[in-house]
Parts: C-alpha cells; sequence; structure tokens
C-alpha cells in the first residue's frame, strides 16, 4: 500500500511544482508518466463516470453526466488557452484529459447543427453561477464543430483586454480616438493560428491594405501572412485582426466557411471597468471597451450582418464591477446597450450540477484517486461533498483538491 | 434610694391620668428627669465619701441580709423585648377571586401590571445563568420586568362587549344592500377620514382634530394611458403602487371641514390636469419612459431589418429546410409585419423582460420567442 501512497505524493507535488513554474513543460516531467496512481481502476456497477462514446459529435442526452476523453492534440490545438488553468492543471495530474458531457452543451450543438447557414448569424449566450462551467461548454462545442471543420475564433477571456496592469496601450494609426493593445492583438493572431492550423489556406484578402508608405498587403495576400505581419510588427496587430475579421465576414459565405465566434465573458464588450487596473490612454483617461480596436472589431463579429456563422457567448459576474454582481442573468449583467446589441439571443442557462453529474464527478475522481479520504468514498462521503460544495462544478472541485 | 422608690411612684402614678395634657407631661418627664439625676449624683457622692458599703434597713425585710450590688461589677441580665403581635398581611387579591368573578370590575381600566391581582400565573425576565434564581425565569412576585411592557388586561373580550353595549346607543342602522366590502368601495369610492379628540380639560380644542385625509383608488377614475401615468407622477409618493390607493392628506385649513374641501378640490384638479396634454410633453424621450416599449426601442428596428434580411435571403435561396415560413410572400410595412404572431411573442417577451425583470419565467419566455422567431430548432435526440 505505501508505494502507492508516496508515488501519490510525488505527483502532486510534481503538478504543485508545475503550477509555481509554468515554463518547464510539463511533457517533459517524466515522473509523471511513470506513476500509476493516477491510472483509472476498473470500475464498479454502481459507479459509472465515464463514456466511451469520445466523439463529441456524437454526444446525445443520454451521455449526459458522463466523462469522455479529449484527445491530447485538440487540448493543445483547438483548445489551447481556453482550458481553465485550474481545470488543465487537474487533467495534467489525471494524466487523461476527461470533462463531462453536459446537458446545455448537447443543446447548444443541436442548436448550432440546424441552424439554417444562409440565415444572418444566430447568436447564443451561456449564462450561469459563477463556476457552473459555462466555458467548459464552450471547449466542448468548439471541439466539436473543430470536427466538421468550422473555423473557430474565439476570445478565451474578454476580459482580458479591458484591464491590465502596465499594459502597452497606443492610439490607433487607423482611426483617432481609437486604442490598440499590440500585445494582446499579436496574442490572439497566434491564437487564431494555433486553433485553426491548415484551415485558413484558401483564405486571402479581397482588398488592399497599406500600413505605412513602404509596407502593404495587396488583394489576394493570404490571410497567415496578415497573421505573420501583425505578429512581427505588434503596433498593427489590432489592424490585423480588424482585417481578419473583416475577410472573414466578407468570405465566408462565397467560400462556403463555416464560422464559430465564441466570446467568452462578453459582457466585458459592453461595461466600462471601473478598477485600478483599468485601461488608460495618454491622458490618463480610463478607456470605454467600445473605443478599443479589437473590442470594436469582434463587436462586428456578433452582429446579424454577415451570414454562414454562429455567435456564442458567455456572461460572467467576474467582468462586471464590483457593485454590478448581484445577478448572473443576461439582461443584468449586458445591460440595455449590450442587450440591444446582442438581441435577438437565445439564453441558455447552465445550471450547477444535478445530483447524478455530482457523482458522477466525484466517481472520477475517486477513480483516478484523486480522493484518498476513505470517509470521501463512502455514501455518506459523497453525500457530504456534495452539500458542502452546494453542487457547484468549481466548488466540488475545491473542496476535494484536500480530500 | 427609699425616696427615690417613692418619688417615682407617684410620679408613675400621676402619669396615666396626665397623658391627655401634653406639655404637662413633658414638664413633668422632664423634673423626673432632673430630679433622677440629682439623686444619683447624691449616691455617688456618699459613696466617694464613705467607700463603703451602706446597709440600708428597710421596714419590708429586716431580717434578711441584702447585698449591696455595685452598679456595672456584674453583668446585668438581658431585658426581655416584649413581643408584638405582628399583623399578617392579608393573602393577595389574586388568591381570594372567586371563578366566576367580573374580570371587568377587577381591572376596569389601563393600569400597570400589578402581581397581587392578577389570578394567573406568569413569568418574566432574563436570568444570567443556572445558579441565579436556580435556572428559572422569576416569578410575577414583585417582578419589575412585568411592569415595563404595557398590558391588554382592560381590553379583554368582555370589556369590548360593555364598551360596545355603551356605545350601541349612539349607533345607527348598518344600510341595507351593503354587506360586503366590495360593495362599499363600489357605492363609496370617496374614504374620507377624520379624527376626534376627547378629554377633560379647560378648553375642549384639539389642534390635531383639523387633520383630514381622503383615500380612494386609482382604479375608479376613467383614466387613459396617459392620464393615469400623469396621475401618478403628480401625486408622487401619495399613490402606493401595491394597493393602487391614493391618499390625500392635510391640516392646511384651521377647520376640519375646510380641509375636506380643500382635499376635494385638489383632487378634482389633480384629475382634469392628468388629462391635458401640454406642449412639453411632446419633448418626451426615450429615456424618461416609465417602462420599456418595445415599439420605441431599438430593438424593434433590428430585429425588423434582420427579418426583412432574412426574407431576401430566402426568396433567393431555394431551400426548403429552416425557412421562416410565416413571413408573407408580400411585406407592405413594417406595422404588418409587427402584427406577425411570433412577433408578437417576441415583444411580449422582451416587454416582459425589462418591465417585470429577468427571472426564469420570463428568460425562458424570451428564449422560446426567439426560438420561434428565428426558426431555430433543436436537435431531433434531444
Amino acid at each position: 500500500m505505501e508505494p502507492v501512497v508516496l508515488r501519490n505524493i510525488v505527483s502532486r507535488t510534481l503538478s504543485f511544482k508545475f503550477k509555481k513554474s509554468p515554463l518547464q513543460g510539463f511533457s517533459k516531467c517524466k515522473a509523471r508518466c511513470l506513476s500509476t496512481s493516477a491510472q483509472p481502476q476498473p470500475e464498479k456497477i454502481n459507479n459509472v463516470c465515464r463514456t466511451h462514446e469520445n466523439d463529441p459529435r456524437n454526444h446525445t442526452l443520454d451521455h449526459v453526466g458522463l466523462y469522455y476523453t479529449i484527445p491530447v492534440e485538440e487540448i493543445n490545438g483547438v483548445l489551447k488557452n481556453c482550458v481553465h488553468p485550474w481545470h488543465l492543471r487537474l487533467m495534467n495530474t489525471f494524466n487523461e484529459y476527461g470533462m463531462m458531457v453536459r446537458k446545455p452543451a448537447v443543446e447548444l450543438n443541436g442548436y448550432i447543427q440546424n441552424v439554417n447557414l444562409n440565415h444572418p448569424i444566430p447568436r447564443f449566450v451561456l449564462y450561469g453561477r459563477t463556476g457552473a462551467g459555462k466555458a467548459s461548454i464552450l471547449l466542448h462545442t468548439m471541439q466539436r464543430f473543430h470536427r466538421d471543420g468550422w473555423l473557430i475564433l474565439s476570445v478565451p477571456w474578454a476580459g482580458r483586454w479591458v484591464r491590465g496592469w502596465y499594459k502597452e496601450v497606443s492610439e490607433s494609426t487607423y482611426k483617432a480616438g481609437r486604442y490598440d493593445l499590440p500585445t494582446d492583438g499579436a496574442e490572439w493572431l497566434a491564437h487564431f493560428k494555433h486553433q485553426n492550423e491548415g484551415k485558413l489556406a484558401n483564405l486571402k484578402t479581397t482588398s488592399e491594405y497599406i500600413w505605412t508608405k513602404r509596407e502593404n498587403a495587396a488583394v489576394g495576400t493570404p490571410i497567415e501572412e496578415i497573421i505573420n505581419f501583425g505578429q512581427t510588427r505588434i503596433k498593427f496587430s489590432s489592424d490585423c485582426v480588424g482585417v481578419i475579421l473583416k475577410e472573414i465576414r466578407n468570405q465566408a459565405q462565397t467560400l462556403g466557411l463555416k464560422v464559430l465566434v465564441v466570446v467568452n465573458a462578453v459582457n466585458a464588450f459592453y461595461t466600462q471597468w471601473n478598477q485600478l487596473n483599468a485601461l488608460k490612454n495618454s491622458g490618463k483617461k480610463k478607456l470605454h471597451p467600445s473605443e478599443i480596436s479589437l473590442i470594436h472589431n469582434f463587436k462586428k463579429m456578433l452582429t446579424p450582418t454577415w451570414t454562414n456563422g454562429v455567435a456564442v457567448c458567455t456572461v460572467e459576474e467576474a467582468c462586471n464591477n464590483l457593485n454590478e454582481r448581484e445577478n448572473y442573468t443576461p439582461l443584468y449583467l449586458l445591460k440595455q446597450e449590450g442587450f440591444e446589441a446582442l438581441d435577438p439571443f437565445v439564453p441558455i442557462l447552465v445550471p450547477e450540477y444535478t445530483e447524478k453529474e455530482a457523482l458522477s464527478t466525484i466517481n472520477y475522481y475517486i477513480e483516478h484517486n484523486w480522493i484518498q479520504n476513505a470517509h470521501g468514498r463512502t455514501e455518506e462521503g459523497k453525500k457530504e461533498i456534495i452539500f458542502v460544495s452546494n453542487n457547484n462544478p468549481f466548488k466540488l472541485y475545491q473542496v476535494c483538491t484536500s480530500l | 434610694m427609699a425616696s427615690l422608690h417613692c418619688r417615682s411612684s407617684f410620679l408613675f402614678t400621676f402619669h396615666r391620668p396626665l397623658t391627655l395634657n401634653a406639655s404637662l407631661v413633658t414638664s413633668l418627664y422632664r423634673q423626673l428627669h432632673t430630679t433622677s439625676t440629682f439623686l444619683s449624683r447624691s449616691i455617688s457622692t456618699q459613696n466617694e465619701n464613705k467607700s463603703i458599703p451602706i446597709n440600708i434597713e428597710t421596714s419590708e425585710s429586716e431580717e434578711e441580709f441584702r447585698v449591696y450590688e455595685i452598679e456595672g461589677l456584674k453583668k446585668l441580665t438581658e431585658l426581655k423585648k416584649s413581643k408584638r403581635s405582628l399583623n399578617q398581611p392579608s393573602p393577595p387579591r389574586s388568591k381570594t377571586m372567586p371563578v366566576d368573578q367580573d374580570w371587568t370590575d377587577v381591572w376596569p381600566s389601563a393600569s400597570t401590571f400589578k402581581w397581587g391581582t392578577v389570578p394567573f400565573p406568569v413569568r418574566q425576565g432574563r436570568i444570567l445563568s443556572s445558579s441565579e434564581n436556580e435556572g428559572i425565569v422569576p416569578s410575577k412576585y414583585g417582578n419589575l420586568e412585568l411592569m415595563k411592557p404595557p398590558n391588554f388586561l382592560h381590553l379583554t373580550p368582555s370589556h369590548i362587549k360593555k364598551h360596545c353595549a355603551v356605545l350601541k346607543d349612539f349607533c345607527t342602522q348598518w344600510p341595507q344592500g351593503l354587506d360586503t366590502d366590495e360593495k362599499c368601495r363600489r357605492f363609496f369610492p370617496l374614504e374620507t377620514k377624520t379624527s376626534d379628540y376627547v378629554f377633560s380639560a379647560p378648553s375642549i380644542r384639539d389642534d390635531r382634530a383639523r387633520f383630514a385625509s381622503i383615500k380612494f383608488y386609482l382604479s375608479d377614475l376613467k383614466l387613459d394611458y396617459h392620464a393615469r401615468d400623469k396621475f401618478i407622477r403628480l401625486v408622487g409618493d401619495r399613490y402606493n403602487k401595491k394597493t393602487d390607493e391614493v391618499t390625500f392628506e392635510t391640516g392646511r385649513c384651521p377647520l376640519k371641514s375646510q380641509n375636506i374641501e380643500f382635499l376635494k378640490f385638489v383632487f378634482t384638479v389633480v384629475y382634469f390636469e392628468s388629462w391635458k396634454h401640454e406642449d412639453w410633453e411632446n419633448s418626451k424621450e426615450l429615456q424618461d419612459m416609465e417602462q420599456y416599449f418595445w415599439d420605441l426601442n431599438a430593438s424593434r428596428k433590428n430585429c425588423i431589418s434582420l427579418l426583412k434580411k432574412i426574407k431576401t435571403i430566402d426568396e433567393n435561396k431555394a431551400t426548403e429546410s429552416n425557412r421562416l415560413d410565416y413571413l408573407p410572400s408580400d411585406i407592405l410595412d413594417e406595422d404588418t409585419l409587427c402584427a406577425l404572431p411570433p412577433i408578437q411573442d417576441y415583444k411580449a417577451a422582451i416587454e416582459d423582460l425589462f418591465n417585470e425583470g429577468e427571472n426564469f419565467q420570463t428568460i425562458n419566455k424570451y428564449k422560446e420567442s426567439v426560438k420561434s422567431l428565428l426558426n431555430i430548432q433543436e436537435n431531433v435526440s434531444l
């Protein structure tokens, strides 16, 4: 018994080490690969927590509450930067990228499947309490439509674009009164390129873009070249984002592209962030989100002026100011301005775990030896964990870390 | 010593008949006092001078050898206190009450709690720990905590019955047909309230008696949407939104009747004023609206342009699936478009969402209406 426990401690310490120094790549940690403690043990009949249907395209309501495995290529490819750090750390510790099939995800994927792509884009807004799993549903949807070959434009967390300590803010060269975030723009370009590896070959510009006297992009320049330009000349990265988004909007129909726009915490686009780390211009004036060119460009992706696409957003309490977090419903968080910009949209509630889902998660943790406390493995202990976490997925994770 | 005895006895014999005359008694006492001091002094001088015990022979016991007792040498036997017969307090009234007594006679009017009069057991107060008062809340005996709060022992049902019986002579018969509150409200929509103050004082006037108030239901008035909104804005906090009541109250005139007349005048003026359309009312903007109107907001414009766009796409593309079938082949104007049932549903849902507030019902209603508006279908497997 002893060596197992010891090994487990080793693997946990390593995961902790990884948390402290993210530069040290987790794939280089050889000890984890040798660890057997996190290996799934054979399931008992009443502790079923996983499905062997690993293709999200085949998920139906029958799979709700069960875990499926995402291949590591997709975690490091299309879903890169989109998984919450704590979630990714947990997945790395388990040495398996398991995720639960949830009902809102199945519902959302069903809607998108049935959408008439010839119509202007429909919009879906996920809302729910903090930690209820809105971002995880975005992962499920992104993975599902990535497999169908859709182009994915995702903003991992929109709150990042309205705040930051010592973040560079420069006035836009394209339009006065608007402000660029060169680093964030370049980061998003890299993210976009990484997510859509191999899907951008056909995409070429349809008009000429002149950056400076000497630098310009003629008609027919491949989009990848624009991305490279934005990454090397990060002064123009925000403009490059605008160009790419505009080209995608214009050509989605002609090229027959299918585009999935995913914005996590879309309310950051419409509410002024007033905290100390708000972005300010050279005159120390706090910037309104509409003045930031990245957000201005992305808002256009959420208007129904183009076809062959779908927009999926979430609203998050954390992106509103401290005095505006009483409710988690879309109208409250978006306010009238944001609501009117997205209206008409389909609001989808992401509820907290049902008892079945919570039990499934606990069983999954037990299977991976994450819950080692003997009491935590009993029926009574499971009930206690569910009660203490109040069925909230993130709280459940937090409660189980110390068990 | 013999002289002393005889003198004192003489004095005491004369004491009783002389009690009535106070001055004389005091003079006699004073006399006695002076006499005794004089005598004792004379004895002590005798003692000092002779310094040997003296035997004084008396006529009563000549044979017996009497011992001279030096004062202070031997302990005096304690005098027995005369036992006074104490008057036992009578038991509390509550113990002697008959069971079928009339309580209104015992407690006729409002008064502080009296422990001896209240016949039932009652406890009140706080004990700090189980050691205090043996952990029991103090009983009514001498309990100050029971005297602090006001009591209603003077307002028992039998009291009220007596009050009513007295007041009955002053009442008139209740009008026939006004048997329910609903009918009262319908036939007498205006409720006037005044107060009279009765007390005994040199002046029977009371300043508070001039106040008057009138109350009516806003739904009883004939008002259109604009007039109703203006009426509510004019009366301000005098309108209770929950009960739909408007209450006017005033005490600005010196007489009650004047105040009632004034209130009726104000009521009339506000009513007719709310029906008036002033020029400046046309400059009311979207921000001034008291609630959300879909027709005036950006949502309607966006929705119509979206539907028109979808219509042109549907006409150009011949695909059968997921078309918006409810749109007519020729859209004449925006108003006929807005009258279509899915759009009406959507309008109702969005107005509910804003005016009623967000809850699961309104959000789900909005969701369903948007799904039918844009023909977004669930997956078959759902």
